[in-house]
């Protein structure tokens, strides 16, 4: 089976192009556009503002629907049909840990971008879905909140937002998950965007409130290339990002040992995240960032 | 060629190149940044260690390489004499030369350098040695040294001295010349052990010894077959004779010749026979003095041990009289024939050479003109009383400018409510202002012998006294002498820079008998010379003995000058202490033989010095005496027999030891070091590659 061409709009996901443009809304537009364009519209309809079509009334649609004016002119029974919408607020969760500063030499951009990129894309596709969207950066506490919200100036100040984030300090995960529980926020989808360099357990413990509530939450683990197949060329000590600590490694030991150490450690996040049903979603500071929206359309479309 | 050459100094610099080479291709390994530590295992090789740690040993290969070229071009040997600085059972050597006076006859000196020198060549390999000299002090002239080389050098250059020896001294320098680091200590002492030069008492004999050290004497005796000595004991002169002591030391009985040089013109020369180790006096008449201080040398002719005690050095005060004024109402009293006539016998030649001779100037208060008191040194009152104002006022200013006055009471007293000069109130009564004797005569309770005016008089207890003055002595009043009834007889005060000398009976025999009694000469020859301050000369001294600030200050001092600038000029005609410089005079001391001049701006003195009598007696000790010594010390009898035979036994061992050439073997250490920094590197290459090719290869 030949490959699926290509659309030319999703060259523009590539992160090393996104990198080369300065303003987080243009990225953002670029990003969401890129992919709206290869998707089909959804062939279910709800109760959005946007028309659709007029449809004969039969029996059994609902009498409150239809379209009385038309009926005056034709006398003719239509119900009037819109697009689908569901009203699905979305919480972005942004790690701005010292570890997401990280960027090797394989990759142009820092896990850091890659995730703004990645949040500033799914603010402005849930934006334009008029769904309220909100963020939440942290690390080892809240560095920063805005609630969700659909006024139209919400967009631009989380994109400000974003601008701001600096990688640094450590990461707790305690933190935001108990500050959005305190909150109450309301039912909608959860993002976290992290490199999930944490325990397992801890992580669970914060997040499953979080899915008791009724939130989806869709994880993001952003990995730059280099962490999950490292290459070492003069051996010597790695130096931790966030803790500051020195471990002297050998060549074989990254060699091999350590990538079969981090499919563990996806893989043990990935069944963590079922645990909470939760999706989870890993990216690579390489990879194009449509993966990330299809995955957001895909929850918003589970919840519609 | 040592290392202390430039080019191997700059050579030896040359072995930091390496380092600086390697701090600058030595490539830290970079810490790399890593997102997180989480997943990492530290490795078990600590690969980067490893690698600094083969920079390091490549390093240290190549700098010693460096080093090792450098030093085996320097040449270096090794003497095996200083192989072992202290080994077991080396000792501490004490090496003390007798270089007193008796030392300067007969060679002795030669042959104890010779001694010493013999000693120091055959000192064992680790021993020390430390050199002193001993005479009436003891002085450290070499070491502590393991050089035999600097010893002998240091023996070379020591000469005798003019002093007498003492063995106390000597003995107790040499308590705190024992190093603590040391166990074993030898005193050696190269000396004519005279028996003139030992202390008193024994115990002075015995230094004190650091805990736990071992110390032993050992002597070196130094003797002449022929040990007669004569000397010339002493010189007096009266009038215009001379008189010579001869003594002699382990002597039979011979004639001798004498000489006698006045102001160096050679004046007659006589023989006496001398009794074995006798005494002989030569008498010199007729000869003549210069009215100055005189030179008078005597020597003897022929030789004998010691020819340093063969002349004796003497000087004769014939300074012309030192007029004397004596205020007195009347100048044909019996105050003053006493005290004319006992001033004159008090300067009598022969009598007192540090004496001068006065001349009493009887003059009537009311002729006495204050203007000449500049003239004088002091002044003598007969009656204090009698002084009226206007003199009193310039006589205080005599007084207060560095003059002295000696006064007696007398008739004129008592009238008065004061004492001129003293200020001393006198009762108005006239019974009460004098004590008289009712019954018995007064006599003296207590004089206070230590003052120069009563120093060594005698024959207190013959004074009667009818009357006196009676006062009451004041705080500043030091009084010399008390009366019977405890009011004072002779009091001194001072007055500014000058002295006041007050008897409070009279000067003539109607209030007492003084002035017939034999220590009114000596009292008023003692007041004389301390009030004109010419007891501070003293024109005869012994060698080693030291010239004192009031002794150049005695010198022809004149009203008003106190100050001890000053010249002293030695025998050889050389000038010790210059003018305005004779602070640091306290301690000049008198190491030859000779006549010393003493000049200052108001005159001029003359010492003669010569050696102490003690060094012309040539008896040593015994041996008994030697083997208590010995034993005192080091807890051990040793004899004298022991020590000519550990002498013999010592001999000259001037043994030339061999030299280990060091070169050798560091060229050695250089190939060595060379072969292994090569294969290291070769190996340390290769292992880098392969890692390398691993690296690339996965």
């Amino acid at each position: 089976m030949p490959a699926p061409k290509a659309n030319p709009m999703q060259r523009l996901l590539d992160p090393a192009v996104l990198s080369s443009l300065s303003n987080l809304e243009l990225v953002a537009r670029t990003v969401v556009d890129g992919v709206m364009v290869g998707l089909h519209r959804s062939p279910r309809f709800g109760f959005s503002q946007e028309f659709a079509e007029y449809k004969p009334y039969t029996e059994g649609d609902d009498p409150r629907y239809i379209d009385w004016n038309v009926y005056a002119r034709s006398e003719r029974t239509y119900i009037k049909r819109f697009r689908g919408e569901t009203n699905s607020p979305l919480m972005i969760l942004l790690d701005s840990s010292a570890s997401m500063g990280y960027q090797s030499e394989q990759s142009t951009v820092s896990k850091m971008q890659y995730a703004n990129y990645l949040a500033a894309s799914l603010a402005y596709m849930a934006s334009k879905q008029n769904d309220a969207v909100g963020l939440m950066v942290f690390d080892e506490q809240v560095r920063d909140y805005r609630p969700p919200s659909s006024r139209s100036g919400q967009l631009q100040v989380i994109l400000h937002c974003l601008d701001k984030v600096v990688a640094e300090r450590g990461t707790v995960f305690e933190e935001p998950a108990t500050q959005i529980g305190a909150l109450g926020i309301k039912k909608g989808m959860v993002a976290v965007i992290s490199d999930f360099y944490c325990d397992y357990e801890s992580l669970l413990q914060s997040v499953r409130p979080l899915a008791f509530q009724g939130q989806d939450i869709m994880m993001f683990q952003i990995m730059d290339p280099a962490e999950i197949k490292p290459e070492i060329k003069q051996p010597g000590p790695l130096k931790d990002a966030e803790t500051g600590q020195v471990v002297e490694v050998s060549r074989e030991y990254m060699q091999k040992q350590y990538p079969i150490k981090m499919q563990q450690h996806i893989a043990s996040l990935e069944n963590a995240a079922a645990a909470v049903r939760a999706d989870h979603v890993l990216m690579q500071t390489t990879e194009p960032l449509n993966q990330g929206l299809n995955g957001y359309l895909r929850f918003r479309t589970r919840r519609s | 060629m040592g290392l202390l050459a430039p080019l191997f100094a700059l050579g030896a610099v040359l072995a930091a190149l390496p380092y600086f080479l390697h701090r600058l291709s030595t490539v830290t390994p970079d810490q790399q940044e890593f997102a997180s530590a989480m997943l990492l295992s530290p490795t078990q090789k600590r690969e980067h260690v490893r690698k600094q740690l083969r920079y390091l040993i490549l390093m240290i290969l190549r700098i010693l390489l460096l080093l090792a070229i450098v030093f085996a071009f320097a040449r270096p040997f090794m003497d095996q004499d200083s192989i072992s600085v202290y080994s077991q059972g080396a000792v501490n050597h004490l090496l003390v030369i007798d270089v007193s006076a008796s030392m300067s006859g007969a060679d002795k000196l030669d042959n104890v350098k010779q001694a010493a020198k013999d000693f120091v060549r055959s000192m064992k390999r680790g021993d020390q040695a430390q050199l002193f000299l001993a005479d009436n002090q003891l002085r450290s002239i070499a070491g502590p040294s393991l050089e035999p080389n600097t010893l002998i050098a240091a023996i070379d250059d020591i000469e005798v001295s003019r002093f007498k020896l003492d063995y106390g001294v000597m003995m107790s320098g040499l308590s705190s010349r024992f190093p603590d680091d040391w166990f074993d200590h030898k005193i050696h002492l190269f000396s004519d052990l005279q028996q003139s030069g030992m202390p008193r008492q024994f115990a002075k004999l015995i230094p004190e010894l650091p805990a736990n050290a071992n110390v032993e004497l050992a002597f070196y005796p130094e003797r002449s077959e022929n040990s007669a000595n004569w000397l010339i004991e002493f010189i007096d002169t009266d009038g215009d004779q001379v008189r010579v002591g001869i003594k002699g030391y382990q002597s039979d009985q011979q004639s001798r010749a004498i000489t006698l040089v006045v102001n160096d013109e050679e004046i007659v020369e006589q023989s006496i026979d001398v009794l074995p180790s006798g005494r002989a006096i030569v008498i010199f008449d007729g000869i003549q003095f210069k009215p100055e201080i005189n030179r008078v040398r005597a020597s003897l002719l022929q030789p004998d041990t010691l020819e340093v005690d063969n002349h004796f050095n003497y000087a004769v005060d014939r300074s012309p009289p030192e007029p004397v004024p004596l205020i007195t109402v009347n100048p044909y009293s019996r105050s003053v024939t006493y005290m004319s006539t006992a001033l004159r016998t008090v300067g009598a030649p022969g009598n007192s050479q540090t004496a001068a001779n006065w001349t009493v100037e009887p003059v009537m208060v009311d002729n006495f003109d204050p203007r000449t008191l500049e003239r004088y040194n002091w002044v003598l009152i007969d009656d204090i009383g009698l002084i009226p104002q206007a003199l009193e006022e310039e006589l205080v200013r005599f007084l207060q400018a560095g003059g002295a006055v000696f006064a007696a009471a007398g008739e004129r007293t008592l009238g008065l409510t004061q004492v001129p000069l003293s200020g001393h109130s006198v009762p108005d009564d006239a019974d009460t202002s004098l004590a008289i004797a009712q019954q018995n005569f007064l006599g003296v309770s207590r004089v206070e012998s230590s003052h120069p005016i009563l120093d060594g008089l005698k024959g207190w207890v013959d004074i009667s006294i009818s009357q006196s003055l009676s006062i009451e002595a004041n705080e500043s009043d030091r009084v010399l002498a008390w009366l019977s009834n405890g009011e004072p007889l002779l009091f001194e005060q001072r007055v500014g820079r000058g002295r006041l000398v007050v008897l409070t009976t009279s000067l003539d025999n109607e209030w007492n008998n003084i002035p017939v009694k034999p220590l009114f000469v000596g009292l008023i020859g003692q007041a004389a010379n301390y009030l004109s301050q010419r007891e501070a000369v003293t024109i005869q001294k012994l060698a080693g003995e030291y010239l004192y600030d009031d002794e150049l200050s005695g010198v022809g001092i004149q009203q008003g000058e106190q100050s001890t600038a000053g010249q002293i000029i030695n025998p050889f005609g050389e000038t010790l202490v210059e003018l305005g410089s004779t602070s640091n005079l306290s301690q000049r001391q008198l190491i030859h033989t000779g006549f010393y001049e003493l000049h200052n701006a108001s005159g001029q003195s003359l010492v003669g010095v010569n050696i102490a009598p003690a060094e012309s007696d040539t008896s040593s000790l015994s041996e008994e005496y030697l083997e208590q010594w010995v034993a005192a010390v080091s807890g051990q009898a040793e004899t004298i027999e022991n020590v000519k035979f550990k002498e013999s036994e010592s001999g000259l061992k001037n043994d030339s030891k061999p030299v280990i050439e060091l070169w050798r073997i560091l060229v050695m250490l250089a190939l060595f070091l060379l072969l292994t920094e090569s294969l290291l590197s070769t190996f340390y290459l290769r292992r880098a590659q392969l890692l390398e090719s691993q690296g690339t290869n996965t």
